[in-house]
């Protein structure tokens, strides 16, 4: 079991399975719960079938370090991308994103597509559908790419899997959005992993050779999060600055 | 569209970013491939993305305040 990859994909694929289980509530409470589990069982289908055909194909024809500078280039651009988005938002630069707000928003959509509570529904299918499977499309990507770059796909599956049951098992426990998730905080540790892990790869892949090899990925940790943090710090003080 | 979502931002709001990010990854092939010390190439790559990183907040914090107007 590979630690660092589990956990990359099990954070990685909760913060965005946190935004579909918006979605999904939002159908059950208006449209039913048969309707949302429908379109929630479909998704996740049709992302198992993405990851369980492509997964073994990519690893039996293509080289690992075509891999490791492909999938791990898009690595890197997802993980500075979320991190950007991440400095951003705690500057103040941003809006947060709010969950309560989405949650609403959905709900209003699916009140205005009215029809007998219970009944099936193609409206609410599609919709929680359409949630699932795009916000597990990026969840899917990570895993995919953690998995193969990093030779332990076993790892980033199991992570995924499991972010998947926790969020499902919050989200039928509580049965509201999960606000209290603190959605930026999480995408900034997923984007300093992935940043750290989208380095390491793609250097490997170009044939630069690391400190004492893997061992280079915490260095490369600790510097994408002082470099993160020290970002904030001067973004907030220019902020304030300029009124 | 998520997905269109998702490569509009790449090419159009971070673009800065991600045409960082690319040119730090022919800069990692043109070191490696030169035969520079392959042992400083990793280090190189991780400066030359951390000056896009840098660069493309400091466009969008230059960027955002006229975005209202």
């Amino acid at each position: 079991m590979n630690g660092y990859v589990f956990l990359g994909s099990f954070l990685g694929t909760a913060v965005e399975f946190v935004e579909a289980l918006t979605i999904v509530l939002a159908v059950g409470v208006v449209k039913g719960w048969r309707n949302a589990m429908a379109g929630t069982l479909l998704a996740l289908f049709c992302l198992a079938v993405l990851i369980g055909v492509f997964g073994p194909l990519l690893l039996a024809y293509v080289p690992l370090a075509v891999m490791q500078v492909v999938l791990g280039g898009f690595l890197l651009l997802f993980g500075l991308r979320w991190l950007r988005k991440a400095v951003l938002r705690y500057a103040g630069y941003k809006a947060l994103h709010d969950e309560d707000e989405a949650y609403a928003k959905e709900i209003a959509r699916q009140e205005r597509q009215s029809v007998r509570r219970g009944a099936w529904d193609v409206f609410g299918v599609a919709t929680a559908w359409n949630g699932v499977f795009l916000e597990g499309l990026e969840a899917a990507f990570i895993i995919l790419t953690m998995g193969l770059t990093g030779r332990a796909m076993g790892s980033a599956v199991a992570g995924g899997i499991a972010a998947v049951a926790a969020v499902v098992l919050a989200g039928v426990l509580l049965r509201k959005p999960l606000q209290f998730v603190p959605e930026n905080t999480v995408k900034f540790i997923v984007g300093v992993m992935l940043s750290s892990f989208g380095t390491l790869w793609v250097g490997e892949g170009a044939g630069a050779t690391w400190w004492h090899s893997d061992v280079s990925v915490l260095v490369l940790l600790a510097v994408y999060l002082a470099a993160s943090g020290c970002a904030v710090g001067l973004l907030r003080r220019a902020r304030a600055a300029s009124g | 569209m998520r997905v269109w979502k998702v490569l509009w931002g790449l090419l159009v709001d971070d673009a800065w970013l991600a045409g960082g990010a690319v040119a730090s990854i022919l800069i990692l092939f043109g070191w490696t491939s030169a035969m520079h010390r392959p042992a400083a190439a990793g280090w190189v790559f991780l400066a030359c993305l951390l000056a896009a990183f840098a660069w493309s907040l400091f466009m969008e914090v230059r960027r955002r305040p006229q975005r209202g107007r």
